[in-house]
């Protein structure tokens, strides 16, 4: 999924390769096909496209708001595939889209972090290739990552990680693809395909200079076996992760890069 | 131009000229079995694998040892290695080694890499660490309660391990891209990651004339998006502004690993942000602050710094990341 063209902010030209690639290359896992691919260019009216792509992470509420999804229905779009790959713009709130959606009067053109619940369907791992998404920042006194980004895991829900940067990031055409090499098994070796947050890792360290800052943000503490979920492994199920009410923990790391200093030469 | 973006007033002046660099040659992946066969042998055994077996992909040469995987790009001569049991691990580290000690035990290994070497045309390449070179790495868990999330701000970040990076100079000038760094991670006492990503400079193909950096930044105000940009803010004025920066730097572009590069050229680095208030219809306020209704855009471009056409340097897998 991805917006390249933005009526009122600047255009990611890169966008739409970025997240084809990550589609044509990522290998069916199993009984799971790569479900769909939807971008601004992909039709011959765009700005049909553009309000696909944002219904696919939310519903206009009775009242207006933009919410993914609501108690009692079957996910949106974007919870029908394991893993969802969004390329666009994005900021330490929201993510943006091309068009506002809809004629409500008070629709608009962004997902909030507010306005985003996933977990009804099959999706486990939401990639947010975008700047700044995972920033673990306090805004407004006492908003940390975890007090953010962790309420778009529904509770009682499936989602299980949100990989994506915690600083500026490139609008890379490369990214998506080296994710998905990364994440399949090679064929006729022994290589069964890297866990996700290795292949995140390497994705980011393959396409981003020393002064970027990839994050990952999962359910579960430091021990948790979530931390080796693969792409490749059959076993990881469709089953809740988060339970309905009580506590739930969540870890957060993310790359710190060098600080920019007069260079040292060795050698 | 103008009436949006701000042109720094004064940016460091640059050498008259510059050379164009080839990529030093290696052997391909069709008549060069023999050379990945022996590069990835001595590679593994300084890694700590006990078996050599590669594996050929289409892109890369592999090497698997239980959690240890050794993978070397084709395209560039470049090679990722890493520990799966303890990269990127969440759990604490002990014995976090101090900075300074991980930056000397990674320079150790690089020289007994023989990574160290002079670009093949002379002794051009320097290789560069700084103070705030070598960062512990950290991860972070914090407790919420169902439903409204509200995680407790006692999560403190621990140390999980700690990188050392490196960055490149050509003829002194530093060397941007991704393609162009070396990291050196520890767990402890172990090695949990080698990123190596670097193609060797060969010979000079070419000396060429600089355009000024008011002039690079000319030609990337005609891109697309900056003149999509420029036609909002005529639409809706005094809605949106924006800067370039004046810490435009002169330096050399390397592409991703998997990117087969010939040459290094000479390009500009250019860093600026835009701001914008433009709404769709009656957005909704957020919640938080005001300035979650600011949309920021913070960009870095690279612009090629030859005078004239570029012809015969550019390369399909350029295109979309350097402007000519």
């Amino acid at each position: 999924m991805w917006v390249q063209n933005y009526p009122i902010r600047a255009n990611l030209p890169n966008s739409g390769p970025c997240a084809e690639d990550f589609y044509n290359t990522l290998e069916p896992n199993g009984a799971v096909n790569r479900g769909f691919k939807h971008g601004d260019t992909s039709a011959s009216s765009s700005r049909a496209h553009d309000t696909d792509i944002q219904e696919e992470f939310s519903r206009l509420q009775p009242d207006n708001s933009i919410i993914v999804d609501t108690p009692g229905q079957d996910g949106s779009y974007a919870e029908k595939v394991d893993m969802l790959y969004f390329c666009g713009h994005g900021d330490a709130n929201q993510l943006y889209f091309g068009e506002k959606k809809g004629d409500a009067p008070n629709s608009d053109d962004v997902a909030h972090y507010d306005d985003i619940k996933l977990g009804d369907g099959p999706l486990k791992w939401l990639v947010l290739d975008a700047c700044r998404t995972l920033h673990n920042t306090l805004i407004g006194g006492s908003w940390s990552i975890f007090n953010r980004w962790t309420k778009a895991f529904k509770p009682g829900g499936g989602l299980r990680y949100i990989l994506g940067f915690s600083t500026t990031c490139k609008n890379d055409n490369f990214r998506g693809k080296v994710f998905a090499q990364l994440l399949n098994p090679v064929p006729g070796g022994s290589l069964i395909g890297e866990p996700i947050r290795i292949a995140w890792r390497y994705a980011c360290e393959e396409t981003e200079p020393n002064a970027s800052e990839w994050a990952i943000l999962r359910v579960g503490d430091q021990s948790s076996a979530i931390a080796n979920d693969r792409w490749t492994d059959n076993s990881v199920t469709n089953m809740p992760t988060i339970p309905a009410s009580g506590k739930q923990k969540f870890t957060y790391q993310k790359r710190l890069g060098p600080v920019a200093t007069t260079p040292e030469v060795i050698g | 131009m103008a009436t949006i973006f701000q042109v720094p007033k004064r940016m460091a002046s640059f050498p008259a000229a510059v050379p164009v660099y080839k990529i030093a040659d290696f052997p391909d992946s069709k008549t060069g079995t023999a050379y990945w066969l022996k590069r990835i042998e001595e590679l593994s055994h300084g890694l700590g694998f006990s078996n050599v077996k590669p594996e050929f992909g289409r892109e890369h040469v592999y090497n698997q040892d239980g959690p240890l995987l050794l993978r070397m790009y084709k395209a560039s001569n470049s090679f990722l290695f890493f520990n799966r049991d303890l990269v990127g691990s969440t759990v604490p580290g002990t014995n976090i080694l101090g900075p300074k000690q991980a930056k000397l035990r990674a320079i150790e290994l690089i020289k007994s890499q023989q990574l160290l070497c002079n670009g093949t045309g002379g002794n051009f390449q320097t290789f560069y660490a700084g103070p705030g070179y070598t960062v512990a790495q950290t991860a972070e868990v914090g407790e919420g309660q169902c439903g409204d999330w509200l995680v407790s701000d006692e999560s403190e970040p621990y140390k999980t391990e700690i990188r050392a990076h490196f960055g490149y100079l050509i003829n002194g000038l530093p060397v941007f891209g991704p393609g162009a760094k070396t990291i050196i991670s520890n767990v402890g006492e172990a090695l949990s990651e080698e990123i190596h990503f670097w193609k060797n400079p060969g010979e000079i193909v070419s000396e060429r004339e600089i355009i000024a950096p008011d002039t690079a930044i000319s030609r990337l105000c005609k891109e697309n998006q900056f003149l999509k940009v420029m036609k909002l803010h005529k639409k809706h004025p005094g809605q949106s502004s924006g800067r370039f920066y004046d810490d435009v730097e002169l330096g050399y572009y390397a592409t991703p690993p998997s990117n087969k590069q010939r040459f290094y050229i000479p390009v500009y680095k250019i860093r600026g942000t835009f701001e914008s208030r433009i709404k769709l219809g009656n957005t909704k306020p957020n919640n938080q602050n005001q300035e979650d209704d600011t949309f920021r855009y913070d960009f870095v471009h690279f612009v090629s710094a030859m005078h004239g056409d570029a012809e015969g340097f550019q390369m399909n897998d350029f295109k979309r990341q350097i402007i000519y």
